[in-house]
């Protein structure tokens, strides 16, 4: 009897209000119809038909309000319309509540039955108030007007129609392909726009929307392609593995740690370790040991970037004093700021008066450079440089600590080797090895 | 170019100190990362009102794209193709050019002034959008507190925000056991400012990287063999379009590895020794070159952010965890671009940073994953958007197949640059257009047609039925659509 631009909710309107009347001579309940899939309620802007009035297909009944637009809704079949029961202006109303009375063109008004919808009436989907209608023969139309209802399942169930479908926007311009397929089948463009349900982006209709409406392909072709596309249209956040928690080790630029098959074990000479082995005046304490190699540690990788940009030693403005050569250098050269190499936290291991022990090396390293090995066949030689100074029998503190390469940077190693020739200088030892 | 060149690198480090004095540092916005992803989020969210600071450690913007990846590549690639042309290609043309030759430190300048240009460009964008630029790296105190370390050595300071948006980007990935020293052996950062142009070129990698920089060198005079350990080129391609890349890029000269697997890459004096292995027989054999480039691929950078002391979590290839609207644990801070999920490129990163900034404004943004075009920009270019018949297949989905090669269209006929066509892939059914490949002549600009299309969710028929100009290439692309659903009218 009614109709209204969503085709989903013209099914549902259609369908109900035939079988009811056909079956029992009762009126029928007209509800805040859904005139997209996500309208929850709305609000009447006027009837444009009076009650007792009657009404044919085609006819504007009414202009409802959604949050989006004023939507004409018109008739699917003649009737009469009997009673209004939301009147002009009434605004919030939840789709599915019961706003108008219908009854079939000839009832006799005063012999109707009043459907009784107060239990149904604050209920929000016309899915779920079904209850209104005939109660004596309800049971015999009972598949029929449930059949809407289970057929919105079945397709939410299949790919969900409702959110492939919503009402034509009514303001498109529609497609080449549209134009000539309504006019080839005689369908003028308003009528397209408000039967034609879309399953285009913002309520384009689109070619198979058309073909749908003609019976010339299925539905679910169109639910189906909709779907795929859809999905197609958002990242994939499921199913993410988390990486597990950090473990820092030394020396590790503080990335997060990664177990993915395609990743690396760490690069074979991007660690350069150092192993010193310092004799200790007896009037030195430990801490004041420690504190002084650190100290000594942060100052020659200070010199190191220093000495490699001048130009940052003192301040940020001197680059003014740049020649152009040393321009194009730094052009060519990777930016100040990126880091060439990182130094970890020394380990330190007093000795009373014995025998340095050769080793002092971090276990986690030899795993990590056997593993390795393994994966490449690659043996790593220890840098030229490393040489063994005889070990002492004085107090003394073995050092050890890692340095490691950023080797995304070009220079990376060249700023590696000043550090490491700035650092030796700069420290007594006694033994020293530097081992990649 | 001397000039212009002083003035550029001269000027950025005189007015930072002036700002870095000046910050008090509390803004509405802040930005982590000045790339393609971090300026255009920034710029956006100072043009929708907020106090918005840009935070970037190299010292220019525009990330990794404009400094060492889109905007250079494109720069040699162009250049080379016009050499190319020039000494291969002109004669039958009826132009005769006499000892043209390459002038190698000129061709990079020249990119790097494209480089510096562009880079210089988006601070104009910054100060006209009134965006603090700040040049230092940035690390998390707390959710709203960031540490900035000034590039310039000046001391540490803290600004805060309301809302956080990090887009620190992606680096190259490392090869298992091959040592970068950005000389022989190289990433795409290295392979951009090599001093001389190698005799031997190896790249292990067919994906869009590594079949461009191949395409470079090789139009240069390298002799340039690609390594690839799957059995097809150019990741994530249409099939048939790979395979017909390939095939068009072994005829200009580079040699194909396919099926193989590299052992190890070690650089001996001047020389790089590459030991490759048959995939499927298990053979080994020796490369020698004289450049190997590592181009397998990128992965997220977070180096020095310190997101985990803020309870940020990155998944096992380090991509920061985020929802459908960006937000992390903490919702004002949100993640975009190379560093989070989704394809590594610059134009999805732009399309997220003003979602981004939109979601923060608004609470609603938009971006459509399914089209997102991608590029290679070889020659003939390889373009595509929206699924491939690999996808489709595996979905289920029925589609329909319609070409038209580019030797049929008038204007590649004109310019003898007939090589490729023009694929489109629509559902059997509905025939809306679900995906467009394209390889030939300036496939990457037709492909906007391609994005368009599927934006409206058009059919082919919408394409055949809309007017292209005659003479152009664009005709090609409504000839494909045409014959999708119907015949091909020049062919």
């Amino acid at each position: 009897m009614l109709r209204t631009v969503t085709r989903p909710s013209l099914a549902l309107f259609k369908r109900r209000f035939f079988h009811n009347s056909a079956v029992t001579a009762a009126a029928s309940v007209f509800k805040m119809p859904a005139m997209s899939p996500t309208m929850e309620e709305g609000g009447i802007v006027g009837w444009k038909v009076k009650a007792g009035q009657e009404f044919a297909a085609g006819d504007v009944i009414l202009e409802v309000e959604t949050d989006k637009a004023n939507i004409d809704v018109e008739a699917q079949d003649d009737g009469i319309l009997w009673e209004i029961i939301e009147q002009d202006g009434a605004h919030g109303i939840p789709v599915g509540k019961p706003i108008a009375l219908l009854a079939e063109p000839g009832d006799d008004l005063a012999s109707l039955e009043k459907p009784s919808f107060e239990d149904s009436a604050a209920k929000p989907t016309p899915a779920t108030s079904e209850a209104e209608a005939a109660p004596p023969a309800e049971s015999s139309s009972k598949s029929a007007t449930e059949s809407p209802k289970q057929e919105e399942t079945n397709t939410t169930k299949s790919k969900g129609s409702s959110e492939v479908f919503s009402s034509a926007n009514p303001n498109q311009k529609l497609l080449p392909s549209v134009e000539l397929l309504l006019h080839e089948n005689g369908i003028n463009a308003e009528d397209a726009l408000s039967k034609i349900p879309a399953s285009g982006p913002k309520g384009r209709i689109l070619k198979g929307d058309v073909l749908a409406y003609l019976g010339k392909i299925a539905n679910e072709s169109i639910e189906q392609v909709t779907a795929f596309i859809k999905e197609r249209e958002h990242l994939d956040l499921n199913n993410i593995v988390l990486a597990e928690p950090k473990k820092k080790t030394e020396g590790e630029p503080s990335k997060p740690k990664k177990a993915n098959k395609s990743e690396k074990p760490p690069a074979p000479k991007n660690i350069v370790k150092f192993e010193l082995t310092v004799a200790l005046d007896s009037e030195v304490s430990p801490n004041t040991f420690q504190h002084a190699f650190n100290r000594t540690l942060s100052a020659t990788v200070h010199d190191t970037y220093a000495a490699k940009f001048p130009q940052y030693q003192n301040s940020p403005s001197a680059v003014g004093t740049l020649t152009a050569n040393e321009i194009f250098d730094e052009l060519l050269a990777p930016s100040v700021s990126k880091s060439r190499f990182n130094v970890s936290v020394p380990k330190f291991t007093f000795h009373e008066s014995k025998t340095a022990p050769s080793s002092t090396s971090s276990p986690s390293r030899t795993r990590s450079d056997s593993l390795f090995d393994e994966l490449v066949g690659f043996t790593p030689s220890p840098s030229p440089l490393s040489q063994m100074v005889a070990t002492t029998v004085v107090p003394s503190v073995d050092v050890t600590f890692e340095l490691t390469l950023n080797l995304g940077v070009n220079d990376a190693r060249t700023f590696a080797s000043h550090f490491e020739l700035l650092l030796l200088n700069k420290v007594p030892a006694s033994r020293v090895k530097v081992s990649t | 170019m001397l000039r212009n060149t002083l003035k550029s690198v001269r000027k950025p480090f005189t007015t930072q100190s002036v700002r870095f004095n000046s910050t008090t540092g509390k803004y509405d916005i802040v930005v982590i990362g000045g790339g393609p992803g971090g300026y255009v989020a920034a710029i956006k969210a100072a043009q929708l009102g907020y106090d918005t600071a840009c935070i970037e450690k190299r010292g220019k913007l525009g990330g990794t794209c404009l400094n060492v990846g889109c905007i250079p590549s494109k720069a040699l690639l162009n250049n080379s193709h016009l050499y190319h042309q020039i000494t291969h290609d002109s004669k039958h043309r009826g132009i005769e050019v006499e000892g043209a030759s390459i002038n190698f430190p000129q061709l990079m300048l020249s990119k790097d002034k494209a480089v510096n240009g562009l880079t210089s460009g988006i601070e104009m964008l910054f100060k006209k959008n009134k965006v603090t630029y700040i040049k230092g790296s940035g690390s998390f105190v707390d959710d709203h507190k960031v540490n900035v370390k000034p590039i310039d050595g000046a001391e540490d300071y803290e600004i805060s925000a309301d809302n956080i948006i990090v887009a620190t980007g992606s680096e190259p990935t490392p090869f298992p056991g091959i040592e970068i020293d950005e000389e022989r052996i190289v990433t795409s950062t290295g392979i951009l400012s090599l001093k001389e142009i190698p005799k031997r070129l190896s790249i292990i990698g067919g994906g869009i990287i590594g079949l461009e920089m191949a395409s470079v060198y090789s139009r240069l005079g390298s002799e340039v063999t690609i390594i690839e350990f799957k059995d097809a080129i150019g990741a994530g391609m249409d099939g048939e379009v790979a395979k017909n890349a390939q095939k068009i890029l072994a005829k200009q000269g580079l040699k194909f590895l396919l099926g193989t697997k590299v052992n190890s890459g070690v650089r001996d004096g001047e020389v790089v020794k590459i030991e490759v292995e048959d995939a499927k027989s298990g053979e080994k054999k020796e490369l020698e070159s004289d450049v190997l480039l590592v181009a397998i691929g990128r992965r997220p950078y977070t180096e020095g952010l310190n997101f985990e002391a803020i309870g940020l979590e990155s998944d096992k290839a380090g991509r920061l965890v985020i929802d459908s609207e960006f937000r992390t644990k903490h919702p004002h801070i949100r993640v975009i671009g190379d560093v989070t999920f989704g394809p590594m490129l610059a134009h999805k990163a732009e399309e997220e940073g003003i979602a981004a900034a939109e979601y923060i404004k608004h609470g609603h943004g938009h971006v459509n994953y399914g089209n997102i075009p991608s590029v290679m920009y070889t020659h003939p270019e390889v373009a595509w958007v929206g699924a491939n018949e690999e996808e489709l297949k595996a979905q289920g989905i029925k589609y329909k197949v319609g070409k038209f090669p580019f030797i049929a269209n008038s204007r590649a006929k004109t310019n003898f640059d007939t090589d490729g066509f023009v694929k489109f892939i629509a559902d059997a059914e509905t025939q809306r257009v679900l995906g467009v490949h394209i390889i030939g002549p300036n496939a990457g600009e037709m492909i906007a047609e391609g994005g368009l299309a599927l934006e409206y969710g058009a059919s082919t028929e919408d394409i055949a039925r809309t007017c292209h100009a005659h003479p152009t290439l664009a005709e090609a692309f409504k000839e494909a659509a045409l014959s999708t659903f119907d015949k091909p009218i020049n062919f």
